[in-house]
């Protein structure tokens, strides 16, 4: 789907403008955005589908507006205070 | 005891014991949604965004998904989700918690990220499954 690729372009872009590091909360809720999108596009559900790749979308692009915005004013990364883990919490 | 009668004393039954059980499993989705919903807010105001942003988001998503399941009719998936939500949702708020996040906590607001509004703005309309397949042109 058109709308599915785009969202995991604008993933990828905001992958690449260290989103991780500065922006993991918009990151993180764009992949799970983008995962939903193609569950319920497997199933035939297109507006859902639809969706969820267009908030996919628009939370990447914010994550890359927000990561280039702090790398910009911070010069360095910072240190991510506590100790978030890398993947979330499993639900196993 | 006619045919129909004991008929109608098993359905009865079959509804009266449906109803035991469905008391037994403690509280509804719904409740539990709330709760979450809660807990997530409250991790929020402790400083989650910056201390456990994927734990939040995670939290937050898997909320909205379980939401959208149940208004679905779809309590089985619901629930996978709000397993996860709710995994997520206590370690965000656990993380939250900690010194070392209360301390380094700034004063400007964007650190406790997007607010309500914003992220309302994000996440509209809510969540939909039409009867779309024929509409699948994008």
């Amino acid at each position: 789907m058109l709308r599915e690729r785009e969202a995991s372009r604008a993933l990828a872009q905001a992958e690449q403008a260290e989103a991780r590091t500065h922006a993991l909360y918009e990151l993180t809720t764009s992949r799970l955005y983008l995962a939903k999108a193609r569950e319920a596009a497997s199933e035939a559900h297109y507006a859902l589908a639809l969706d969820l790749a267009e908030r996919s979308t628009e939370s990447s692009q914010r994550a890359r507006t927000l990561a280039l915005a702090r790398e910009s004013s911070l010069g360095t990364r910072p240190a991510r205070p506590g100790a978030s883990s890398s993947e979330g919490v499993s639900a196993e | 005891m006619s045919a129909a009668q004991l008929s109608l004393r098993v359905a009865a039954l079959a509804l009266g014991a449906s109803g035991h059980v469905a008391c037994a499993h403690g509280p509804s989705l719904g409740d539990r949604m709330a709760d979450l919903d809660a807990i997530a807010r409250e991790a929020r105001e402790h400083g989650a965004y910056r201390c456990a942003p994927e734990e939040l988001a995670i939290a937050e998503a898997e909320l909205e998904f379980a939401r959208s399941e149940l208004g679905l009719g779809d309590p089985a998936r619901a629930e996978e989700h709000l397993v996860r939500a709710s995994a997520n949702a206590r370690a965000a708020l656990r993380l939250s918690a900690d010194p070392s996040c209360r301390a380094s906590r700034p004063a400007s607001p964007e650190a406790s990220g997007p607010s309500k509004a914003e992220r309302l703005s994000m996440t509209q309309p809510p969540l939909r499954r039409g009867s779309t397949k024929e509409h699948a042109a994008n």
